[in-house]
């Protein structure tokens, strides 16, 4: 059958690609964020990740941010502050 | 800064687009049991025990070392249309020729199958996009077809003129409407909007496309009856090219990217104009500082329109059931819009003016009225709206109610649609309506097909 050549709709998405961060090596001493996307369900879920990275896991310090809204990206002011941990824990749910 | 991302199973597909366009395809998450919203908070507690050794493991590494070396970062630059002269309006594009292309059996059904099967289409079955038809599309207008006008969440794909174009011709629009179309992606991709927001969440959000001024007429856009039905060609395909570009540039594939539990009708498209030769009042683009002889598209981020049936005689008692239509327990405006949407009908229109209420008294009377008490609300909601709508609360008589927005300013009245006792609520969302003239906009074709004014 004859055929023809049509374009493609689709995107390049190539170009950006950012780098990986480098890990911690242990969380023990280190500074652990923490991003509540203001869904019913993540605090309490965060309040024992919080209780279980001191426990057991030795953590330094523990600093919690909350969304005010899940759906809007996270306020500049917010990521700026969270320079100051050496690891952030966040999620996607609903 | 080292991240672990816990995502519940339900969004793994997000997710995976999300790290697959930043060069981390495999960059491994922490799964739990969807969903997290609905469980009881000691349950969530406990989900949180059996996670740890996974946060641990992404947190340090462990976990993500098997993925290879990082890619390397390279800047996007993006840049708004540039305006060429009419000249390089040539026939043959060297940026088409460079486009991937896709070869399939000269066949209609050949042709859609092979298009449906790559995800490229919204389900029905598209117009072909040759490099001739594309070519045709763009010498409507003067975009260059290389300039990008950013990346489009949630994949980031580059929004360039020339893709918008293949899309158009999908979508079966003409090359008049093209710079509608253009207009409207740059509203969009505007950080108001939150477009990463409305292609990714569970809600039934879509844009919600409004045409102003004399460009609409030219077009032939329905600003009349059947306002949001079929029969008007520049309303279904400006609308529908939208969603394959939200779709095959963006990235916003139903069940994976895009997450919305139920989806609205209007997600296929949803475009019109506002009736202004009806209207008693100042027009949208007027309001918001545009002559009225210059067209304009506005991008509203809204859920399904509502529709309000209201055969009161008198302005106020109108006024204020159209308010509490717009305040419905349930609707988006209760728990999320940042903007609401009122397309008032012309006779409610004139109704109201009659009776002297200019657009800014209609505005505040609907604003003083669509509120809902918090005991209307349950315990579980309220709770959750304290945190996110505590611009929203006040007490009137003593009872703690909820309005539909901040201010009165962020309800948009559009008068629309044709004869009859309609209007409709377009509940809004995380958003805000972006409003932006159209340019570049060739002078309309006697041609333009299925004009109907």
């Amino acid at each position: 059958m004859k055929t023809i050549k049509v374009l493609s709709p689709a995107a390049a998405t190539s170009g950006n690609a950012v780098p990986l961060a480098a890990r911690v090596a242990t969380l023990e001493g280190r500074v652990v964020g923490l991003l509540n996307n203001s869904k019913s369900g993540s605090r309490p879920f965060l309040d024992r990740v919080e209780e279980l990275l001191r426990r057991e896991h030795g953590v330094s310090k523990i600093i919690r941010y909350d969304k005010k809204a899940a759906a809007l990206p996270i306020p500049d002011e917010m990521l700026t502050a969270a320079s100051a941990c050496d690891v952030v824990i966040n999620g996607i749910a609903d | 800064m080292p991240t672990a991302t816990i995502v519940t199973e339900e969004f793994r597909g997000l997710y995976g687009v999300v790290t697959t366009s930043l060069g981390q395809p495999a960059l491994p998450a922490v799964y739990i049991a969807h969903p997290i919203v609905s469980v009881p908070h000691p349950e969530m507690r406990g989900r949180a025990e059996p996670a740890m050794s996974s946060i641990v493991d992404v947190a340090t590494g462990v976990s993500v070392q098997a993925n290879g070396p990082a890619v390397a970062h390279t800047v996007v630059t993006t840049s708004a249309p540039a305006v060429v002269d009419g000249q390089r309006r040539a026939r043959r594009h060297p940026v088409l020729e460079a486009l991937e292309r896709v070869t399939v059996a000269d066949d209609p059904d050949a042709i859609f199958e092979r298009f449906a099967g790559e995800g490229w289409t919204d389900g029905l079955p598209i117009a072909p996009p040759t490099e001739e038809r594309v070519a045709r599309m763009l010498a409507g207008s003067d975009f260059d077809p290389s300039a990008s006008l950013g990346p489009m969440p949630p994949s980031w794909g580059e929004a360039t003129i020339a893709k918008l174009a293949v899309n158009a011709v999908m979508a079966g629009c003409t090359p008049e409407y093209f710079p509608v179309i253009v207009t409207a992606v740059k509203a969009m991709l505007a950080k108001p909007f939150n477009l990463y927001g409305i292609q990714g969440t569970t809600n039934p959000a879509t844009p919600v496309v409004i045409v102003n001024g004399p460009i609409a007429r030219d077009l032939g856009i329905n600003a009349r009856g059947n306002l949001f039905g079929q029969g008007f060609r520049a309303n279904a395909t400006i609308g529908r090219a939208i969603r394959l570009i939200m779709t095959t540039i963006g990235g916003g594939v139903p069940q994976q990217a895009d997450k919305s539990t139920l989806g609205n009708p209007a997600k296929y498209t949803c475009c019109f104009a506002e009736n202004e030769a009806q209207s008693p009042w100042a027009p949208l683009h007027v309001e918001r500082g545009f002559e009225a002889g210059t067209s304009t598209v506005t991008v509203f981020g809204g859920a399904a329109p509502a529709n309000i049936i209201e055969k009161s005689k008198t302005a106020d008692a109108m006024l204020q059931t159209i308010a509490r239509a717009m305040a419905a327990s349930g609707s988006n405006n209760m728990f999320m819009s940042q903007e609401a949407l009122l397309i008032l009908g012309p006779e409610h229109a004139a109704i109201a003016a009659r009776q002297g209420s200019d657009k800014e008294r209609t505005r505040r009377t609907l604003f003083e009225h669509a509120r809902i008490p918090f005991a209307q609300i349950g315990q579980s909601n309220a709770e959750v709206l304290s945190v996110w709508r505590g611009n929203c609360i006040d007490e009137v008589d003593g009872v703690r109610t909820l309005r539909i927005v901040e201010k009165p300013d962020d309800i948009l009245i559009v008068v629309a649609g044709g004869a009859g006792n309609h209007s409709a609520s377009i509940p809004g969302w995380y958003s805000r309506s972006v409003t932006l003239p159209i340019v570049n906009a060739a002078s309309p074709s006697p041609a333009v097909g299925l004009r109907r004014g």
